[in-house]
């Protein structure tokens, strides 16, 4: 069944709007360990029965400085190589599990689509696996960060009863934030770009952001809304360890699943064919 | 950046792969691959060579430990007509959608230099090249690091703290770390064992103790 099942809820949506699921984490490792394993971690994962397809990717980072004393900037820009792979999953293959790693740093993300029989389960499965085999690859002791980010989509094709037949998106029906009763006015009206942060835990440093941001390009002849959640446990002065991590994205799930009830409407959760559970 | 301790909703651009429905429009992602034409036609309208630094501290020189730490940032010059990317001062140029694979060919590079300079038969063509690449890496830390355990002999003269009197009649205080491969050794006994150095001729690591009383 598709999505995501707490325990603690009563409901869970075969077609909610997720499209992805991405976990992140972030270490501190001892100085070279990286540059020197990681051909071997390459070829460890390259040749076990894990990936579908293996490649590289780039990130480009561009540092702009203004120059003291002048009328103009410096600009810097640098690449950061990304080892990335990705395995096809599913019965008809339109879902996707990708591992990526990098100095001090890896995600997993799972890629899926409403209906789908994949969610957060499988996710976490593969993370276990991941966060403990990675770590003891580059001897990293603890861990700085996770983070579980959520990328929902409101569209024609993901979410059809949220759409006018205009082709514009009822924003004020999909989420309470954006309820028109409550701001004032008529309706809710582009452009839609909104963050906002919340801090769940001081204690442990869990947090919770989210972002809701209309796309700039028509889907499927539609508008369409990006809502995105990123729950966050990241204070640097508590290292964790992979047990620890692997534990807290169970806790981050809880978060994000609290969060998607609360700020989804009843009307769109009720397009998303809930199903109560035991 | 890719993702840090503190928020910031970019983050879901630095997404990678993307759900192919939304593939085409969700791209705001600062990574890319240079195989994307999108990147390729927006830099050749501008018609330039672009200048990156290269995120490596390091290169990978051999099996999982051995690695030749970088001084500063490796610049790249990145031709986006002719598909190439050259390493400045390293005398590499590689295709651009092999950029991924820039620390293995400059590990070789320098390795390939290396091992002529120590066999003294570099070229004189190559030996400014090497020496423009001597100024970018740590070599004495990699020299350091490579340099093959030295024969010793000592006497243990106490074990906490480690304390070692050599046969130059020199005494040295070990790293605690390093009182395990003694630990078959009483205090006052002679031995011998392979000891590598690191800066400041300090033992990092010993090994093959054998008794020599």
């Amino acid at each position: 069944m598709a999505t995501d099942t707490p325990v603690q809820t009563k409901l869970r949506f075969k077609r909610a709007p997720v499209i992805k699921r991405q976990i992140n984490v972030l270490c501190k490792g001892k100085d070279g360990i990286f540059a020197a394993r990681q051909q071997s971690y390459w070829e460890k994962i390259s040749t076990s029965k894990w990936p579908t397809e293996s490649r590289h990717e780039y990130e480009l980072t561009c540092n702009l400085q203004q120059v003291p004393g002048e009328l103009s900037v410096q600009l810097e820009k640098s690449i950061s190589i990304i080892h990335c792979f990705r395995k096809i999953i599913g019965e008809n293959g339109s879902d996707s599990l990708e591992f990526r790693f990098r100095e001090n740093q890896f995600s997993l993300t799972l890629n899926s689509g409403p209906g789908s029989e994949v969610g957060f389960e499988r996710l976490h499965q593969e993370f276990n696996f991941f966060v403990n085999d990675w770590t003891q690859h580059f001897d990293i002791e603890s861990l700085l960060c996770v983070e579980l980010e959520y990328v929902n989509l409101i569209s024609k094709k993901t979410t059809p009863a949220l759409i006018s037949e205009d082709g514009s998106v009822n924003l004020g029906d999909a989420l309470n934030i954006f309820t028109a009763r409550e701001i004032g006015g008529a309706g809710v009206i582009p452009p839609y770009n909104c963050q906002m942060g919340i801090l769940i835990d001081a204690e442990t440093g869990r947090s919770f952001h989210m972002r809701v941001k209309g796309l700039e390009q028509l889907l499927d002849g539609a508008s369409a809304v990006r809502v995105d959640f990123k729950a966050s446990r990241q204070k640097t002065n508590i290292e964790l360890t992979a047990i620890e991590v692997a534990e807290e994205c169970a806790k981050l799930h809880l978060v994000v699943w609290n969060k998607f009830n609360a700020i989804f409407s009843d009307k769109a959760k009720a397009s998303f064919d809930p199903i109560p559970i035991d | 950046m890719f993702f840090v301790p503190t928020f910031d909703f970019n983050s879901t651009s630095r997404e990678f792969f993307k759900a192919p429905e939304i593939e085409s429009v969700v791209n705001q992602r600062l990574v890319q691959s240079f195989s994307d034409n999108k990147v390729v036609r927006h830099v050749e309208a501008e018609g330039v060579t672009e200048v990156y630094y290269l995120n490596v501290r390091y290169l990978p020189i051999e099996g999982d430990s051995l690695v030749l730490p970088l001084k500063g940032k490796v610049q790249l010059d990145i031709d986006h007509v002719s598909g190439f990317t050259t390493v400045r001062h390293w005398g590499i140029t590689v295709p651009t959608i092999d950029t991924w694979d820039l620390p293995r060919i400059m590990a070789r590079k320098f390795l390939h230099y290396y091992s002529r300079a120590s066999q003294r038969t570099l070229q004189e063509a190559d030996q400014m090249v090497y020496m423009r690449i001597l100024d970018q890496v740590d070599w004495q830390k990699f020299s350091l690091d490579r340099a093959l355990p030295h024969y010793s002999e000592g006497v243990l003269i106490k074990k906490a703290p480690l304390r070692i009197k050599w046969s130059d009649d020199v005494v040295e205080v070990l790293p605690q770390k390093l009182a395990r491969a003694f630990m078959l050794i009483n205090e006052g006994e002679r031995f011998s064992a392979y000891a590598k150095f690191g800066q400041d001729n300090a033992v990092v690591s010993i090994e093959h103790i054998e008794m020599l009383t």
